[in-house]
């Protein structure tokens, strides 16, 4: 099991696509970082400021993490890989294992990383601005930089248990973007629908990194639910995904 | 016993996709230290089995063992079996070198192994250049470099000729040559039997997904003997000449004789006899192959070899009374 570990992070950062991926969410966070910063009200709250940028940032680190954690996996079919990687590790859920372990610890780690760009920039900048004493200790904001390290860890796992049930890299990428930035959002404007959008994914990363940027009336599950139920997601798409790959022929 | 870890037995192995039966009923063995050729034409199920022995496709039924063991039951897998199934098998923007030391991660090998086997398929100047950049030869090589990371005692190579130039097909006979040399067990696909004719000590030949013939490649040889081309005015007194002395001459076409059974000097020694006029008397080299042609196409109650249909105005064939 080790072995297969070392073997798929190997994997990673042996080409350009992970750490490019990984940079650019690392980016995106620092930008949108800036642009919230200065679009804030001078007389908001501390908490709800540093929660806004955590959001906001965690929002396209979950969806990269995911899309790591497809290529990951779909990579595999597309360059025909798979062959010498079932060669070399038979048991194929020792693949399946160590691949959702190899996308759980990146996820956090580019989780991690968006923090620090993010806060590193936020919390000066905040200071200039607002009234209030900008402080990491403010009520809240623990909790969402927690939150937001379990998203992106989770969301790996997630784009893993896609990837392999879809194997089509390109399908399972624009499944899961249209899905979260359309489908969902769709689903939570529907009336008839709403009382189940919030046990959706996206509702539920929504839901541990702050309410910022859903829609209004909508009552999202408090964090410690919503946390367990992302990591049922997680474990749901993790076993899927592995009683797939196990039992499917490499032609 | 060490010999015994490379022996690869298929029993009963089946599989089918559908209703098609790729792979019906197949058993073989194949044993250590020979090179063993895995023969038929396309679409005879030689990749599915393969793929079954490394336990990449689940087997209908039957049973595909290496040392007695199946693939996946295997404790050092890429120690027992190396194999290059596919051109192929690589993310273009990683380097060879890095594609390599993957699979020694995964096998629990040091990294400086990668080097070596860069090194043994003669890519150790490629090693740090991405795989895109790699002609066809090139990945050849890799994919065989992969294979022989964990120094197996089985190697298994698909179709290797394909994408192979003359100097690189010449390169791996010599290599699997001297692998089996040193009691190692090489299976070698291919489609024609010409192309490892040369290579291999022994074959299993496949059609339709069934065993036709398992056996000493001398064997083979012996049972096709030689046939020589010979082009007559007079057919019917040379053939009629040809089965008294024991030869068996069938008209291939007008004025045209195939003669086995009988070495060309002795043909042109009875024409001589006869009294008939030659106007060509050559060896011809495709006996093997005619072997091959035929067993894999009866099995498939396809047209026969490729050849001339038989034509109108050609008298059936001479042989020694009771055939042969």
């Amino acid at each position: 099991m080790f072995r297969a570990i070392h073997a798929e992070f190997r994997k990673l950062f042996t080409t350009k696509t992970g750490l490019f991926l990984t940079l650019i969410s690392v980016v995106l966070s620092g930008l949108l970082t800036v642009l919230v910063s200065v679009n804030t009200s001078k007389t908001d709250s501390a908490s709800d400021a540093l929660q806004s940028i955590i959001t906001i940032g965690t929002n396209f680190g979950y969806l990269l993490s995911a899309i790591l954690g497809i290529i990951g996996i779909t990579g595999e079919y597309r360059h025909q890989t798979v062959t010498p990687t079932f060669l070399s590790v038979p048991i194929r859920a020792s693949v399946v294992l160590a691949k959702l372990f190899t996308y759980l610890v990146w996820g956090a780690v580019l989780g991690v990383l968006n923090l620090i760009v993010g806060l590193a920039l936020g919390v000066p900048l905040l200071s200039n601005r607002l009234i209030a004493d900008v402080s990491l200790s403010a009520p809240g904001v623990h909790d969402s930089m927690w939150s937001a390290i379990v998203i992106t860890a989770i969301f790996g796992i997630i784009g893993v248990g896609l990837g392999a049930l879809l194997r089509n890299q390109v399908a399972a990428i624009v499944g899961l973007v249209l899905y979260l930035f359309i489908i969902e959002n769709i689903l939570g404007a529907i009336h008839a629908v709403q009382s189940v959008y919030k046990y959706l994914p996206g509702a539920l990363a929504s839901a541990l990194t702050g309410s910022v940027g859903t829609p209004n009336d909508i009552h999202l599950l408090h964090r410690t639910p919503a946390a367990l139920l992302l990591i049922a997601y997680g474990l749901v798409f993790a076993a899927v995904g592995a009683a797939i790959t196990v039992s499917r022929d490499v032609t | 016993m060490p010999g015994d870890a490379g022996r690869i037995e298929v029993a009963g192995l089946t599989k089918a996709f559908g209703p098609v039966r790729a792979v019906d009923n197949l058993s073989f063995a194949v044993e250590p230290g020979s090179v063993t050729g895995f023969l038929g034409p396309n679409g005879a199920g030689k990749t599915t089995t393969l793929r079954m022995l490394l336990g990449l496709v689940t087997p209908t039924a039957g049973t595909a063992t290496i040392g007695g063991r199946r693939y996946s039951q295997l404790h050092n897998p890429m120690h027992t079996v190396g194999a290059v199934l596919e051109a192929a098998s690589f993310h273009p923007g990683r380097s060879g070198r890095n594609h390599l030391r993957v699979y020694c991660a995964a096998a629990g090998l040091p990294s400086r192994r990668a080097d070596e086997v860069l090194d043994m398929v003669g890519l150790g100047d490629a090693g740090r250049r991405k795989v895109k950049g790699y002609s066809l030869g090139m990945r050849q090589r890799l994919g065989l470099a992969v294979a022989m990371l964990g120094d197996p005692s089985v190697l298994i190579l698909d179709e290797p000729a394909n994408g192979l130039d003359p100097d690189g097909i010449r390169w791996l006979r010599q290599f699997t040559k001297a692998l089996a040399e040193r009691g190692r067990t090489v299976l070698v696909s291919s489609h024609l039997l010409s192309e490892v004719e040369h290579t291999v000590d022994r074959v299993v030949i496949l059609a339709r997904g069934r065993l036709v013939r398992q056996g000493s490649i001398a064997q083979l040889q012996a049972e096709a003997g030689t046939s020589v081309f010979v082009r007559t005015p007079t057919p019917d007194v040379l053939g009629q000449a040809l089965a008294r002395a024991g030869a068996y001459a069938q008209p291939t076409e007008p004025g045209v004789l195939q003669v086995s059974g009988m070495e060309a000097p002795a043909i042109g020694h009875q024409a001589f006899v006869a009294g008939v006029e030659l106007h060509e008397l050559r060896p011809l080299q495709t006996g093997l192959e005619a072997i091959f042609f035929q067993l894999t196409s009866e099995a498939g109650n396809q047209a026969g070899p490729p050849g001339p249909p038989p034509q109108p105005g050609i008298a059936a064939s001479y042989g020694p009374q009771g055939g042969r």
